[in-house]
């Protein structure tokens, strides 16, 4: 009773079930299953199974649909540009007072060697620091999430 | 690129809602896959599909984490397979629950090429792709796979009795 070639109904099935079938081909199957009762279960039941998950497929995609995922992509282009343009600014703003400082005949030489020093410093933290916080921030995972 | 991840992300989050169960931790992991495809994106072909190559990505992250967590929660059925008896009937979620345990009973293997085409909705030629097989043998595997789903599904007593088991 099944002495058919299998294999080629077992493709034809699973064009069928995905959907995937072209009209000769849907014909070729429908005339076998009414002859074959071993495709005809198997096929009903691959048929089954599909709608089955169909519907868990479509739950999830409801769940995802209230409350949407963004990608949290690091923008770290623009991060570089802004970085450099604070990094402008900071530097450009520091040597001006700097060079107040440095120029200023009323304020003793040692104290303004340290004042310049200790500003140095001061700006290198800042600095570090601000990079730091930049390239951290858009990469933590957890940002979207906690909210 | 952006585009794309974006338009994946639904998508990706089945993928890692059906492995990991969770949904706040597989939230956790689509973004954590879409940082790091950003961040390989050079190693992406433009001339290839986009989601096999970001599938892969989002797979490899889960199964990172499911390799750090104990066996026993690996599957939370009630997320993927909730009962909602009153919205569509006690039979449907009883087989989608029936389903859902079957799947978990099979080889990782089989399992996943059910996954690519039942959860993650992929073409063959998708397929293909992520398997890194021929189109030709995703149909034949998917047959084996479907059939090796069903005969676990007879045998679970939820199904067999209005089934008809074996
Ligand atoms: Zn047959």
């Amino acid at each position: 009773m099944t002495s058919h070639d299998h294999e080629h109904f077992e493709i034809l099935m699973m064009k069928q079930v995905d959907g995937f079938i072209d009209a000769a081909e849907r014909a070729e199957l429908q005339a076998h299953t009414t002859d074959c009762a071993t495709c005809r279960a198997e096929l009903r039941s691959f048929t089954d199974l599909k709608t089955t998950t169909d519907a868990m497929r479509q739950r999830l995609l409801d769940d995802v649909a209230q409350d949407p995922l963004r990608p949290d992509l690091p923008t770290r282009a623009i991060n570089t540009v802004g970085f450099l343009a604070l990094v402008s600014a900071a530097v450009l703003c520091c040597g001006w007072i700097g060079w107040l400082v440095w120029t200023d005949p009323k304020i003793p030489e040692i104290l303004r060697v340290g004042l310049l020093l200790a500003g140095g410093i001061g700006l290198g933290v800042f600095l570090n620091v601000l990079r730091l916080r930049l390239r951290a921030a858009p990469t933590d995972p957890y940002r979207e999430i906690d909210r | 690129m952006q585009d794309d991840l974006q338009a994946a992300m639904p998508r990706a989050y089945i993928a890692a809602v059906r492995w990991l169960g969770n949904p706040d931790e597989s939230r956790d992991a689509c973004q954590e896959a879409a940082v790091k495809a950003w961040a390989s994106r050079s190693q992406f072909d433009a001339k290839r599909p986009f989601y096999p190559w970001f599938y892969r990505i989002v797979r490899n992250v889960c199964f990172d984490r499911l390799r750090v967590r104990p066996r026993q929660v690996t599957m939370t059925t009630d997320v993927v397979a909730r009962d909602d008896s009153a919205e569509d009937g006690l039979i449907a979620g009883q087989r989608r629950a029936a389903v859902q345990r079957a799947m978990a009973q099979l080889p990782e293997p089989t399992r996943e090429i059910l996954e690519l085409r039942h959860f993650q909705d992929l073409s063959y030629d998708e397929i293909a792709e992520v398997l890194g097989c021929p189109n030709g043998t995703v149909m034949s595997r998917l047959y084996r796979a479907r059939k090796a789903l069903a005969q676990k599904l007879e045998r679970d007593p939820a199904v067999r009795k209005d089934g008809g088991g074996r």
